[in-house]
């Protein structure tokens, strides 16, 4: 198969089981909902190292609750737990700190995470709690309760409660190109046109991971190490997977609410990078023996997205 | 067997026959009429005074086995309409009586016409809507009673009287026009609007709580300013109110206010916060 005379190996992206949430922080401007964004999704790449995978979501979250400007967060975690201690950390320690923020639950959950109901105790016994009674929610019949904690800059709210939904981490593409320009340019273009596709993130910096990984190790005491079978510099001593006219292959890691909504950004994504001095598409899987999850590269450019 | 299509009951009053004596209607509510046949709503009993009647003497019933409810006509003198609800729907068609919603727990009610004294009072949940006016004591407590209302919605379009929330609990009291005085009075927690002017001694030994005033009250000595600044909370209601349908652009754009803490004969955990604009 070809895409703009780019060719599409025959091969599957291998994802798996994540619980996520979607935090809605809005602040006085949009810039300074944007540096709570950033702050909140900071160090959040991948939950082997950093215990979540976060991003600022490309669509605009539109109307907010207090009529403020807002950006929309997903967060994706392996547990339930995982995610609760994250969201506890990140809200806490990165939307609170920063000026004139709030923070939204803006996901209707499956389950529920005490956020607010924790972060409250920091208005020590100072904090105000107000309930939305559930026939003035637009949103639902679901009361809200929203907590007013005191400080400096007048008052921080936050809701107490944050739905959680099972989702999909680690859908992914490979594009392969004829040297890191090329591929830079292609993956850019790629990641573009996947934040417009509403409920994923790409996790890693801009969007775009150059480390992609493999299980295993010839050292005993690590897991993962580097993807030897797509590293150019080394394709003479390993079992490579590049052809001989690939020099730089970069990776695009998806997250998302759902499994449709991933396949999506990935067909987006592989139409967008299809461009001149790419050599070729590929995916990462382990087999098919760890992830839930097989996005097959023919199936979701033939079906437009549909799994 | 298949459920039959639920169609609305309508129950309309054919007046006290010149009496004063209020009548008490305590049966009109969808708990009890949802599961009950015509013949047998007529012959729910009622008291007029001290004398036990009929529905049927009073109202003339249409429909049957419904959760939703109108009762139409001057039912001023009706007393204890949709008292203790716990769901459906009442729509009344006129004035109401005193108590109308009181300890009601779920279902909404909503009256096109004023309604007397102890509306919604010790209410703990549901949502009742006054498109007129309302008496004294909406969602107040009843005397003798810890609290008045612990949860649920009151909405009045119109004014409201002496005492509106009086030791409230929980909950929402929403009131467009003006209110009397002692509106929050030993306030314990919950939220109250007031669009327009207030009477005197607002909040008066309140302990928690919060009156959102569009008018400057009279402050009581024992109410501390604190600052001005943007209450994020009251733009979230007031977005609410407005898509639920009962009107505020007239202060949707309010952002400033300013916050007085109080009452400090009491707790003085309880606020009081003043439009600036």
């Amino acid at each position: 198969m070809q895409l703009n005379g780019v060719p599409i190996e025959d091969t599957y992206a291998e994802a798996f089981p994540a619980v996520g949430a979607r935090v809605l922080i809005t602040a006085e401007d949009e810039r300074w909902a944007r540096e709570a964004a950033q702050s909140f999704t900071g160090f959040a790449t991948s939950v082997i190292g950093c215990g979540c995978e976060a991003g600022v979501e490309g669509v605009d979250p539109g109307e907010t609750p207090d009529g403020r400007p807002g950006v929309s967060v997903l967060i994706f975690a392996m547990s339930k737990k995982g995610l609760h201690d994250q969201l506890i950390k990140r809200v806490g320690q990165s939307v609170m700190t920063c000026p004139s923020t709030a923070c939204y639950n803006a996901l209707q959950g499956e389950s529920w995470l005490s956020v607010g109901g924790k972060l409250r105790f920091f208005g020590d016994g100072f904090q105000f709690s107000k309930v939305l009674h559930g026939m003035l929610n637009p949103a639902g019949g679901r009361a809200r309760r929203f907590w007013r904690i005191p400080v400096m800059d007048g008052e921080f709210v936050v809701e107490d409660r944050f739905g959680v939904a099972k989702g999909v981490a680690g859908g992914n593409f490979l594009v392969l190109g004829e040297g890191l320009q090329a591929s830079l340019q292609a993956a850019d273009a790629a990641v573009k046109a996947m934040r417009r596709v509403p409920g994923v993130i790409m996790p890693f910096p801009g969007g775009v991971v150059r480390s992609g990984s493999k299980v295993g190790s010839q050292y005993k005491f690590l897991t993962a190490s580097t993807n030897t079978a797509y590293c150019p510099t080394i394709r003479r001593q390993v079992q490579s997977a590049l052809p001989d006219d690939v020099g730089a292959v970069l990776e695009i890691v998806i997250d998302g609410l759902t499994p449709e909504a991933v396949a999506e950004a990935m067909r987006v994504g592989i139409h967008a990078a299809c461009r001149e001095g790419i050599k070729g598409i590929s995916a990462g899987n382990y087999g098919g023996k760890l992830g839930k999850y097989h996005f097959r590269l023919h199936e979701i450019l033939k079906s437009g997205g549909r799994t | 067997m298949t459920a039959q299509p639920m169609e609305e009951i309508v129950l309309t009053f054919k007046g006290t026959r010149g009496s004063t004596i209020p009548l008490e209607a305590d049966p009109i509510t969808p708990d009890v009429l949802q599961l009950k046949f015509r013949p047998e709503i007529e012959r729910l009993p009622l008291y007029h005074g001290n004398e036990q009647v009929l529905l049927g003497d009073f109202f003339t019933v249409k429909g049957e086995r419904s959760n939703q409810i109108r009762v139409q006509g001057d039912l001023s003198l009706v007393k204890n309409i949709g008292a203790g609800m716990q769901a459906g729907r009442i729509v009344v068609e006129g004035n109401v009586g005193m108590h109308v919603g009181a300890r009601m727990s779920g279902g909404e009610i909503e009256i096109h016409g004023n309604a007397d004294d102890w509306a919604g009072a010790e209410m703990t949940g549901g949502l009742l809507w006054i498109k007129g006016n309302a008496g004294n004591r909406a969602g107040s407590a009843y005397r003798g009673s810890k609290y008045g209302m612990r949860g649920g919605v009151i909405l009045i379009e119109g004014s409201g009287g002496h005492e509106v929330g009086g030791y409230m609990r929980r909950g929402l009291i929403v009131v467009r026009g003006d209110v009397e005085d002692h509106t929050g009075a030993r306030m314990v927690a919950g939220s109250i609007f007031v669009l327009g002017r207030l009477g005197a001694r607002t909040g008066g030994g309140m302990k928690r709580g919060s009156i959102v005033c569009f008018h400057t009250p009279d402050m009581l000595p024992t109410f501390r300013l604190t600052s001005t600044y943007t209450p994020l909370f009251i733009p979230i209601f007031l977005r609410s109110l407005q898509a639920r349908g009962f009107s505020v652009s007239e202060v949707q754009r309010a952002r400033h206010f300013t916050r007085y803490c109080g009452d400090m004969a009491e707790l003085g955990k309880g606020e009081i916060l003043v439009c600036q604009g």
